[in-house]
């Protein structure tokens, strides 16, 4: 297999820097030389043409057309995309979301960040390990759980939340959090409230791991405290990982319709309506996947924008 | 390494196309809902199980014919199941559904139309009893009427179950407050509304919550079993001139009801819909705390631990779970009239409404077609639902009233049963009246009105979009016409 | 673990301050988990008029009836997560090597083509995706649940993969091929090995979301004798009423092999996550 000898031509290093000299041959040769690294590809590509990109695709296809999902399939243009304009349930709803989304990636990367922080200064490095498996293992918990007993957090009459309001004297607020327009979506927002996302709070808490000890040694010894390292050293090193907790939270967040469904099923009115959730709506109970489908591909070029503007953003500010 | 993966993964994908191919027995797939048979837990120790007993009893009379019941989560992910197995031609060929939906699909052909087989004999019917010359007759012409698909003049729902709504109450609770609990079967617990809102009232001065209901549809909500009875009184002089020629009281099909709207017979913008909408604002404060995004449980636990005097429910399937949950005397009643004392409007208005009726049956789908074998399917569906076979089923599980003439009813389902006698609402729940989008969107607007996001004002003129939106589209949709109202 | 070694520097004691906080932090995230526990102890009755406090007696029925019910569920989930991760292992880090140790011709389109699928809905090609699985004969089969767990994984395990392996020092590789190792040589005997938290990450991953998904399963496993656990567990709450307490058990239960594999592959797991290499 003479194929080895060019697979190391093609091998990089992590750097991305090219260890043998860069070749100039055309695109076919090239892409022949790299036959081997394509045949290993094959299987999760084959894998994701099919069963993502497809039906991603037919989505897109029937974002076109109005749809019932049986027999009524006929074309229509932009027409769905037009209706959405003018459509005050999916205003209502983006407005929701965009607050919603807001909160929750500050709370889901500044919540991670500080216990994060509190962990990797522990003396005790026992207890430091030990701390890190604690916030990891609510993962285990199926999120329907997590729905069903964050429902009797806020209920009404023998709700947590309003038994602690009575414990400390504060009973005049004790209401119906999820019944009442002004309090649900904050209430939703803080659903699960402190928990740790797992794997936004690692990737931070890697991120805070490999500040290389000089940094902070230096930064002690021209008198440093606390606070000043944090904002001058802590943050701005984990830049890239604080983004990347912050996209992924920002895409999980706006596809999330599970929990308001169980929730709330996005009510009273529409008060707590979301996209995702007037998406499986439209698709599930209306039968207009046409429709479903077009709110879909907003919401997936919505998100595609955000990362991209946050990635760029990031980037420009680690280059100054 | 990759290799062995691409040897696998096509290994395992030529397998899968063969399993699921080649069979010579006919399995028949159906759901059965609340009587599929659960196994018994600590908390649940008597579950349904008659169904197992029928399916050994047919596959034994019919060699070469398997019976596979679904289990299919009633919650949330039902709508999301039944499209995405019909879309995907996977379905069970005997579902049980409820008709507003059949109608809202039945464009699809995803149905069996039942008009021809529901015209022949029942061999599983005994001589003598309804139904064993001609399967319709085994089941009242109300029951058939309701469920019939208009657009489509087709009949494709086996409705063995019926509903009764009613008020269940705590005894001890109402008579510690003065509350005389006698209820007459002429009426109600009261004589008419006003006096339910007064006594209401007054449990709330005292500092109770009256009434414990649902009003999120993430559940099976309680609030639409209302909305519709109080309509009808409030139009009960006009409802007559809505009807098809020649009919007699029903509750109104699709047709009628969209038609009425379009020919300007019912409007948001009448007085009539502006006392209603006042009727339900009046009702409101009588409500728990939250009940716009409540679940039946939460709502179902309020009445049993005796922090709620009353509460809305089914009164066949959860008089069984109030008796064992209850330390409690309780009963339960059913709605009053609306009369002339709640709106001018409702003067006519003489009787208190059955509230519920016929919601779910029996489907046929397409698949019994696609795979030849609806006669079979057909045949199974008959043996389930005669008489000597329902019968059992009704008696290991007394959860619905079983429709079926000449069946005894389980001691259980009196009071449920004794509500029957009352006529049929003219004006059904919110979906079945127009169509899901309507009852859907009819429920977000009544909530945003009772928690003063919208004022009266408003209310009234999304309403009127609302309806007039939704009965051109329903109209359009089965190509009808007009014309019979306007004679 | 290097990291775990670091001595910090700090200005004076911070541990007690810090450790009360987390601690706050850890009763409140805890607290849940705690309840989950003590409805699964509970009757109906108990539960209806108690909502928060255990109360006996307590019903440790609930827990054998509902392990007579889905402990056959367990096996059939502990079959069908353990094919899906094992696939997604071997698959991922294949991928995760070629997209971080070689340059070819569209690799960056390809490399897209794996992660913009983070922001498809799912809900969206749910029926679509039925259709497919059908047309493959599949529906009823495990290979319906195991195909398509392995493709909706491999997006974020494959990003995982390639994250790690650019991370490790060009050095280590430079060693192998110096003794003139193949490139299947270094990747089974060098990258893999060196890569181990991070498969330990793409398998813990894995294993919770397709333990617990629901809809899917839902609309493609029918026969209840191939239904995964989370199904399994769901036939506690009927159309009638729900059974808190055994299905709060049923919950319970089905975590427990989850916290088995939790217990042996935790240090691993945090490892591969915290190894600083994930970053946008």
């Amino acid at each position: 297999m003479g194929g080895k000898a060019m697979l190391r031509r093609l091998a990089t290093s992590p750097s991305g820097q090219v260890v043998k000299k860069q070749s100039h041959s055309p695109l076919h040769h090239r892409m022949w030389r790299a036959k081997w690294l394509y045949l290993a590809l094959l299987i999760p590509v084959a894998m994701l043409l099919l069963f993502e990109w497809l039906p991603a695709f037919s989505a897109l296809y029937n974002s076109l057309y109005i749809w019932n999902g049986g027999k009524v399939h006929f074309y229509v243009g932009l027409e769905h995309y037009e209706r959405m304009l003018s459509d005050r349930t999916f205003r209502v709803a983006i407005t929701n979301l965009v607050g919603f989304v807001f909160f929750r990636v500050i709370m889901q990367t500044a919540l991670p960040f500080f216990a994060a922080e509190m962990i990797v200064n522990l003396r005790s490095q026992r207890w430091s390990y030990w701390w890190k498996i604690i916030f990891v293992f609510p993962m285990v918990v199926p999120q329907i759980l997590n729905y069903l007993i964050w429902r009797f957090v806020y209920n009404r009459q023998v709700g947590l939340l309003n038994e602690g309001l009575k414990l400390i004297g504060l009973e005049e607020y004790a209401h119906a959090w999820l019944g009442d327009p002004n309090t649900v979506m904050w209430a939703l927002a803080f659903v699960r409230f402190p928990w740790l996302p797992t794997l936004q709070f690692l990737i931070i808490l890697g991120g805070l791991q490999t500040i290389p000890q000089e940094v902070h040694e230096s930064a002690a010894i021209d008198g440093a405290g606390f606070w000043r390292r944090l904002f001058y050293i802590d943050i701005p090193m984990t830049r890239r990982q604080i983004t990347l907790a912050m996209i992924l939270t920002m895409l999980f967040m706006t596809q999330r319709f599970d929990l308001f469904l169980v929730m709330t099923d996005g009510g009273p009115g529409y008060s707590s309506m979301v996209p995702a959730l007037q998406l499986y709506q439209s698709a599930f109970h209306f039968l207009e996947f046409g429709y479903a489908s077009a709110i879909g591909v907003v919401l997936f070029v919505a998100m595609l924008a955000l990362t991209i503007i946050n990635l760029r953003v990031s980037a420009g500010a680690t280059n100054q | 390494m990759f290799k062995q993966l691409l040897a696998l993964s096509i290994l395992l994908l030529v397998f899968g196309a063969f399993t699921g191919m080649a069979q010579d027995e006919i399995t028949i797939f159906t759901t059965v809902g609340g009587y599929y048979p659960d196994e018994p837990t600590e908390n649940n120790p008597n579950p349904p199980k008659m169904m197992n007993t029928l399916v050994a009893e047919y596959e034994a009379a019919n060699p070469g014919v398997n019976i596979e019941l679904v289990d299919v989560p009633s919650n949330i992910s039902g709508d999301q199941w039944r499209s995405t197995v019909f879309n995907g031609q996977n379905e069970p060929h005997i579902i049980v559904n409820n008709y507003i939906r059949v109608w809202q699909e039945q464009g699809n052909d995803w149905y069996v139309p039942l008009n021809d087989h529901i015209e022949s004999p029942n061999p599983y019917i005994p001589e003598g009893t309804p139904g064993h010359e001609r399967w319709a007759d085994s089941i009242p012409d109300v029951v058939w009427n309701t469920t019939y698909h208009t657009g489509s003049g087709n009949q494709y729902v086996v409705t063995v179950n019926a509903v009764a709504v009613g008020f269940f109450y705590n005894i001890d609770m109402l008579e510690a407050n003065g509350i005389d609990t006698a209820f007459d079967i002429s009426y109600s617990l009261w004589e008419d509304w006003e006096t339910m809102i007064g006594e209401m009232g007054a449990l709330a001065e005292a500092g109770y919550e009256p009434l414990a209901l649902s009003m999120s549809t993430a559940t099976p909500y309680t609030y639409n079993w209302f909305d519709g009875t109080s309509l009808t009184s409030m139009y009960i002089d006009h409802i007559e001139s809505w009807w098809e020629p020649g009919a007699s009281w029903h509750a109104l099909n699709q047709r009628e009801f969209a038609c009425a709207i379009q020919n300007g017979l019912i409007s948001a913008n009448d007085d009539a819909f502006a006392d209603w909408l006042g009727l339900l604002a009046d009702f409101e404060p009588m409500w728990v705390d939250g009940y716009a995004t409540m679940t039946w449980d939460e709502a179902y636990r309020l009445f049993i631990t005796g922090e709620v005097p009353f509460l809305l429910g089914n009164a066949a399937s959860n008089t069984l779970q109030v008796n064992r949950d209850a330390d409690f005397n309780w009963s339960v009643s059913y709605f009053p009239p609306v009369t002339e004392t709640t709106s001018p409007h409702a003067a006519n208005n003489e009787t208190a409404y059955l509230v519920g009726g016929f919601t779910s049956g029996f489907t046929v789908t397409d698949r019994a077609r696609r795979e030849g074998i609806e006669e079979q399917v057909v045949d199974f569906l008959m043996f389930m639902t005669a008489q000597p076979q329902w019968g059992r089923v009704v008696s290991d599980s007394p959860r619905s009233i079983p429709t079926q003439y000449g069946l005894d009813v389980p001691e259980a389902l009196s009071a449920a049963l004794a509500f029957l006698d009352l006529p049929i609402r003219a004006l059904k729940d919110p979906d079945p009246r127009l169509s899901r989008r309507y009852g859907e969107d009819h429920r977000r607007l009544m909530q945003e009105f009772f928690t003063d996001q919208i004022d009266l004002e408003t209310l009234i003129a999304e309403e009127d979009r609302l309806m007039t939106r939704e009965a051109r589209v329903v109209i359009a949709e089965n190509e009808w016409s007009c014309d019979f109202q306007m004679e | 673990m290097a990291n775990l070694t670091r001595k910090r520097i700090r200005l004076g004691n911070r541990d007690l301050p810090f450790q009360l906080v987390l601690i706050a932090f850890g009763i409140v995230t805890f607290f849940p988990l705690v309840l989950v526990v003590i409805t699964s102890l509970k009757s109906n009755t108990q539960f209806y008029h108690n909502f928060w406090l255990p109360e006996l007696p307590f019903q440790f029925g609930n827990y054998s009836s509902a392990f007579r019910i889905i402990w056959r569920y367990i096996v059939n989930s502990v079959i069908y997560s353990g094919s899906t991760i094992c696939l997604i292992a071997a698959i991922a880090s294949v991928a995760g090597y070629v997209f971080a140790r070689f340059r070819f011709p569209f690799k960056t389109v390809l490399f897209l083509g794996f992660i913009t699928l983070i922001m498809v809905p799912g809900v969206l090609t749910l029926a679509p995706r039925f259709v497919l699985v059908r047309d493959l004969g599949m529906v009823n089969t495990p290979f319906a649940l195991i195909s398509v767990w392995v493709s909706g994984g491999l997006v974020l395990s494959t990003w995982l993969m390639r994250s790690y392996f650019e991370s490790l020092p060009q050095e280590l590789f430079d060693a192998a091929y110096v003794d003139g190792a193949a490139e299947w040589q270094v990747f089974v005997y060098v990258s893999v090995p060196l890569a181990r938290p991070m498969i330990a990450t793409v398998a813990m991953t894995t294993l919770i979301a397709t333990w617990n998904d629901l809809i899917w399963p839902l609309v493609t496993i029918t026969d209840k004798d191939k239904m995964p656990l989370a199904l399994g567990v769901m036939q506690f709450s009927s159309d009638f009423e729900t059974d808190w307490g055994t299905l709060f058990a049923g919950y319970v239960i089905s975590s427990v092999p989850l916290l088995c594999v939790f217990a042996v592959a935790m240090r691993q797991f945090i490892s591969g996550l915290t190894s600083g290499s994930i970053k946008a």
